[in-house]
């Protein structure tokens, strides 16, 4: 049975805390894509791969306190943004639904949330698009269409989505 | 020769003598239809048809729109065939009504044009990878996306006949990806939207359809006002570039669009979520469980026809062309036979005995508020696969969560306005003016419907369970769980 619930909470011990939604979005779409199911579909939306299912969790853990949303601005840019910081009390519950052992993702989430959200959004759609089959010079022409505000990041991008392979 | 006498006075020569002119006496290709009238196929005729025509598209006939909700709607056994032309129908209409409004705009008319025939060709195929009794079918497997990648696949597929009829019929092996593509995204994001939105083709036909075919008449919105009102506007994220969406007219489109919410809420409570279809899915779900348990290990009963058999064992993973020959009728005949097979389990000879007879035997309860939170429902499971066993061996909790409408909060515009943007894209309905160089306005600005039903979720979590494991569900905290009288 699919249960959503323990994998994002896992998540949420694992890395601390997360800054933005999009960040969470693109965290767990790239973790899903290297072979690591949260149980969650994935459509292409305006900022990369995207959930309504994750977006509705995301709040509901919000409001079950399971995280605590801390409003944030980015650095030199100023942007206003949350940041999700994960309860003490999740490990509590992690360990009395026995689910206290250390994910095999742990490793590849933290290095991943260590990235900028950008970059992550670059990945994530380019791993979108070759799920899809697009590849080589069409999955450029492609990016540069879908995501006009990230073309200089392309290859950023496509680098991380590259090393990430061998992690599926 | 005196025969050819007659008919050569009869028809006038230069008539009958100009090919073209015989080519204009070609009648439409029209089907009757309870929603729409008539869904005449005159642009693209022969494509369509093609398509219409081949075995996937057909197969669809034998897949109901429902699944079992016809075990609590007597009239809802409307097929998945019906819903795709309606869906075709009204894409065709939603590109004429655009291609009217902005016939003085060459570059939309250039859009709309090349495009047309991707769009409808989508808009007819949507549904392809649908299995039998639909999403209970998908929660089998966990499989949430499984119909959508099958219908994906079906584009594709060296196999499947989609490919070649669309290549016979002039589409590039590019413009079939694209087609393809269509279904989750377009580079022109209007397009999509026709196919894949709050304002798409697939939802206006679902709700009439499933409104007519089940009584529930309150699930029934103004589709004509509704077609009127389309139009263009730019998407409202700031920082993404021009891109156009489908929107409603600001002035006329705002009720029409209450209206379709307003449906989709009571279908959603009525029909969608209904205790009793929930509970045969339920049902369902208990008995394609024992047939995957019993599969897994050789032991499904020998009369079990071998296609279904082999759709269990692998778990749906199956090729194109058994993918084809599995159907509601398929699974309706194996019930058949399990249920007076000398082979069947006890489990599988009852479950199918009693679904086939429309005979209850789940029994289920309510989980109350307090206990829904996502850590007390995975206690709970816990606590049960404890003291009955694995979930889907004779229980399981459904977990039924629905939003009337998707939009975020308002308050997220100051506090994460990408997270703000992206729902607003995803989920939205928009207004506009038509214009397509000012930004597009979500409908909850100016909607007091719309603001006070927004967010609000409506969450159904419900045990059912055989009834053999009453004593033990007796012996969870009666607070929690909530009989259902």
């Amino acid at each position: 049975m699919n249960d959503s619930f323990i994998p994002l909470l896992q998540f949420f011990v694992t890395v601390g805390e997360v800054v933005g939604r999009k960040k969470c979005q693109k965290l767990i779409h790239i973790l899903q894509e290297c072979g690591h199911d949260f149980g969650f579909d994935f459509k292409l939306a305006l900022y990369g791969a995207y959930s309504s299912g994750l977006q509705a969790r995301l709040e509901d853990f919000v409001d079950n306190r399971y995280i605590q949303e801390v409003p944030e601005v980015t650095g030199p840019a100023g942007y206003p943004t949350s940041k999700f910081v994960a309860n003490r009390r999740n490990e509590v519950i992690l360990k009395i639904l026995g689910q206290d052992k250390e994910p095999s993702w742990k490793g590849l989430a933290v290095a991943l949330n260590q990235r900028r959200t950008r970059v992550l959004e670059a990945a994530s759609t380019i791993l979108y698009l070759r799920r899809g089959g697009t590849r080589g010079e069409n999955l450029e022409q492609k990016f540069a269409v879908l995501k006009p505000h990230l073309t200089d990041i392309f290859d950023e991008g496509k680098q991380l989505a590259d090393e990430l392979r061998p992690a599926s | 020769m005196t025969m050819v006498i007659v008919r050569s006075s009869f028809y006038p020569r230069p008539f009958a003598a100009n090919p073209s002119s015989v080519m204009s006496n070609h009648r439409s290709k029209v089907f009757r239809d309870a929603i729409h009238g008539l869904i005449s196929i005159d642009d693209d005729r022969d494509l369509l048809l093609d398509l219409i025509n081949t075995p996937e598209f057909q197969r669809l006939r034998r897949v109901r729109q429902l699944g079992v909700s016809s075990l609590t709607y007597p009239n809802a056994e409307h097929t998945r065939f019906a819903h795709s032309l309606g869906v075709l129908h009204v894409a065709a209409r939603i590109l004429n009504t655009l291609r009217r409004r902005y016939s003085g705009d060459s570059t939309i008319v250039s859009r709309l044009d090349g495009k047309r025939r991707q769009v409808k060709v989508a808009a007819l195929l949507h549904d392809l990878g649908h299995g039998p009794f639909s999403h209970a079918m998908e929660r089998v497997f966990d499989s949430g996306k499984a119909h959508e990648e099958r219908s994906q696949r079906m584009f594709t597929d060296e196999l499947s006949e989609i490919p070649k009829v669309l290549k016979n019929r002039g589409f590039t092996v590019t413009e079939i990806a694209e087609t393809r593509d269509l279904l989750e995204y377009h580079e022109v994001p209007f397009l999509h939207d026709i196919i894949s939105s709050s304002l798409d083709a697939d939802r206006m036909d679902y709700l009439l359809r499933d409104s007519h075919f089940t009584g529930v008449k309150y699930g029934s919105f103004d589709l004509e006002w509704v077609l009127n009102s389309f139009c263009l506007g730019q998407e409202p994220a700031p920082d993404v570039g021009p891109r156009p969406r489908l929107c409603l007219d600001r002035q006329r489109g705002q009720h029409a669009a209450e209206q379709l919410i307003m449906a989709r809420t009571y279908m959603t409570m009525q029909v969608y979520g209904h205790g009793i279809t929930r509970l045969w899915e339920a049902h369902l779900l208990l008995l394609f469980a024992e047939a995957t348990k019993l599969a897994s290990k050789g032991d499904l009963p020998k009369e079990t026809p071998r296609h279904v058999a082999d759709y269990f064992q692998l778990k749906g993973k199956v090729d194109h062309a058994q993918f084809l020959l599995f159907d509601e009728p398929s699974l309706l005949t194996a019930m058949t036979l399990w249920s007076v097979s000398d082979s069947s389990t006890k489990t599988l000879k009852l479950l199918s005995s009693k679904f086939l007879n429309r005979q209850k035997m789940l029994r289920f309860r309510e989980i109350e508020p307090p206990y829904r939170s996502p850590a007390k429902i995975s206690k709970l499971r816990q606590e049960l696969t404890e003291i009955i066993g694995p979930e889907r061996e004779g229980w399981l909790l459904d977990c039924y969560d629905f939003t009337a409408y998707k939009a975020p909060d308002e308050a997220l515009q100051n506090t994460e306005p990408e997270s703000y943007w992206e729902g607003i894209a995803k989920n939205a309905i928009l207004l506009s003016g038509g214009d397509l160089n000012t930004p597009a306005v979500p409908i909850q600005k100016s909607s007091l419907l719309f603001k006070s039903i927004g967010s609000e979720r409506m969450p159904l979590t419900r045990l059912f369970y055989l009834p053999e494991h009453e004593a033990k569900v007796c012996e969870l905290d009666n607070e929690i769980l909530r009989e259902h009288q």
